[in-house]
């Protein structure tokens, strides 16, 4: 074991240095639970930022859409594939008399047809058949299309943002902390791509803290995960590495390199990438996981995953041969959609199928364990018995997600300064 | 056993744990949480020591729709295996106690 000066996991250096602004001081509880607080969140965050909305594989073909849910932004919003390949998105409601125009999820259409009186609207949105058009006053059709949202595109992951006039572009909405992954596989580790999706009865917050720190690992996952992600070195399951990029957050996860898989994992790890080991990352060749420079940019060889936590609730974690994804959208101040995914290259035997399962179960025994501790801190919190949180050094990122909705809220004139 | 389920040759013996010839997920992660842990046991140590041979086998098999039945049927007790090896090797319970419940969740991508 390294002396501790030299001992990256148990040394005296302080993210917090770098962000004064945040200060290092109890943060408050209240944004958790409070009725107000989420209204304040749903007029000037969630209607104003760029929310991830799906993948390009998703919906392949033209006329292919999905429906994403955001009730938070008081909305529903279509998101279709165009014929030149691009993607559109509309409000989910028909300019007539304002029924929604998709019911379902996802499908394919050629036009998309009001089912009250059949008011039709290509895949531009543009409104192109009114039934009994003469019986109309003055009835202009080309005034009268779906209500567009703004939409965009970055390594296959499609944003939308329900603002009419966002203050950002996509790109520069998601900034430096996109471009450090341009270069990851994400096409070809999407060809095997297994979803979760669970109502949990908790904060949205709440739900993203436990998912933004690894410093839990030792106590909530003890038995999942004993030692994959701990060490004699790093006892506390420290961060290789942290930082606050722009709005979001970033870090370089730490793996046990000594980590002994159980008998299953063995043979699963013999057959492809699965998710919930340290030790699967390949030392001895650079893979092009490895190669966009904000994947382990210190370079250390302990590394594991790389964590993008994408303001306000898009979690994308990237390692070799996988990734998986959460996302949380407020349903309410204390119930939340929890959507996550691992995903993996399509599997081509069936001895990777089998692999990629045991992955897949690792992944969600591993949120079980985090669930129920997200629901009862929650039901905890209306005790009003902790008015505050208390946060150390590697929860950077809990004071960060606190403190960029407020500033959102704040700039978007929710709140004064 | 004129009755149980197709199997690749070699494998006929593994028709005893028909019952967790599953397809999905959601079928494989339901029977995992009211088994006991008597019968996880029994299912896990007659899949380890047969693991190295499966493997073998569906390493040679293409994922495809029209995959053979039996090869099917050897996969989905291959990933019931999967689910019910961390019961064994890490919860030494069949659910997680202190946990969230499992059949909260729905799963897509089978």
């Amino acid at each position: 074991m390294a002396a501790i000066e030299d001992n990256p996991y148990i040394g005296n250096k302080r993210y917090h240095d770098l962000y004064p602004e945040m200060g290092t001081g109890e943060v408050s509880t209240e944004p958790y639970y409070s009725e107000e607080y989420f209204e304040l969140e749903r007029e000037y965050l969630f209607k104003k930022v760029w929310i991830n909305a799906c993948r390009l594989e998703q919906i392949p073909k033209a006329g292919d859409y999905m429906v994403k849910e955001l009730p938070v932004c008081d909305t529903s919003v279509i998101v279709v594939r165009r014929k030149d390949g691009g993607v559109n998105a509309f409000h989910n409601v028909c300019s007539h008399r304002g029924n929604k125009m998709a019911y379902e999820e996802t499908g394919n259409v050629r036009s998309f047809n009001c089912r009250f009186h059949g008011w039709t609207y290509d895949l531009e949105g543009d409104l192109v058949v009114v039934p009994d058009e003469e019986n109309y006053f003055d009835l202009d059709k080309s005034c009268l299309g779906l209500t567009p949202v703004s939409a965009g595109e970055w390594q296959g992951f499609v944003f939308i943002n329900v603002d009419p006039n966002p203050k950002e572009t996509l790109s520069e909405y998601l900034g430096d902390l996109a471009k450090g992954l341009d270069g990851y596989p994400f096409e070809e580790t999407s060809g095997q791509v297994f979803t979760f999706e669970t109502v949990v009865d908790a904060n949205w917050k709440l739900v993203k803290d436990a998912f933004q720190e690894v410093c839990h690992t030792p106590y909530q996952h003890n038995r999942s995960l004993p030692d994959a992600y701990i060490s004699e070195a790093n006892p506390y399951t420290r961060f290789i590495d942290m930082a606050v990029v722009g709005h979001h957050a970033r870090a370089s996860l730490f793996g046990n390199m000594e980590h002994q898989p159980s008998p299953l994992a063995m043979h699963a790890y013999s057959h492809g990438a699965t998710i919930a080991s340290a030790s699967m990352v390949d030392g001895d060749e650079v893979s092009a996981a490895l190669a966009p420079p904000g994947v382990n940019p210190t370079g250390s060889s302990d590394w594991s995953f790389e964590l993008q936590v994408f303001f306000p609730s898009f979690f994308l974690a990237v390692t070799q041969g996988s990734y998986f994804t959460h996302q949380f959208i407020p349903l309410s101040v204390d119930k939340t959609h929890w959507f996550s995914t691992t995903c993996f290259p399509k599997s081509t035997t069936a001895a990777e199928r089998f692999s990629q399962e045991y992955g897949r179960v690792m992944f969600r025994d591993i949120m079980n364990e985090d669930g129920r501790q997200i629901e009862e801190t929650q039901a905890m919190l209306k005790s009003g018995a902790k008015k505050t949180f208390v946060l150390k050094d590697e929860e950077l990122f809990v004071r960060q997600g606190l403190w960029q909705a407020h500033k959102m809220i704040v700039d978007n004139g929710g709140l004064p300064e | 056993m004129t009755d149980s389920i197709a199997l690749p040759n070699g494998f006929e013996d593994l028709a005893e744990w028909e019952e967790w010839n599953l397809g999905t997920m959601e079928e494989r992660s339901y029977k995992r949480s009211i088994s006991s842990m008597e019968d996880l046991q029994s299912f896990y140590d007659a899949m380890l020591a047969r693991m190295d041979q499966i493997l073998s086998h569906l390493v040679t098999v293409p994922m495809s729709d029209d995959m053979k039945p039996e090869d099917r049927n050897l996969l989905n007790i291959s990933n019931s295996m999967a689910e019910v090896a961390p019961a064994i090797e890490q919860f030494f319970e069949p659910t997680i106690s202190f946990g969230f419940d499992t059949t909260r969740w729905e799963h897509g991508g089978e």
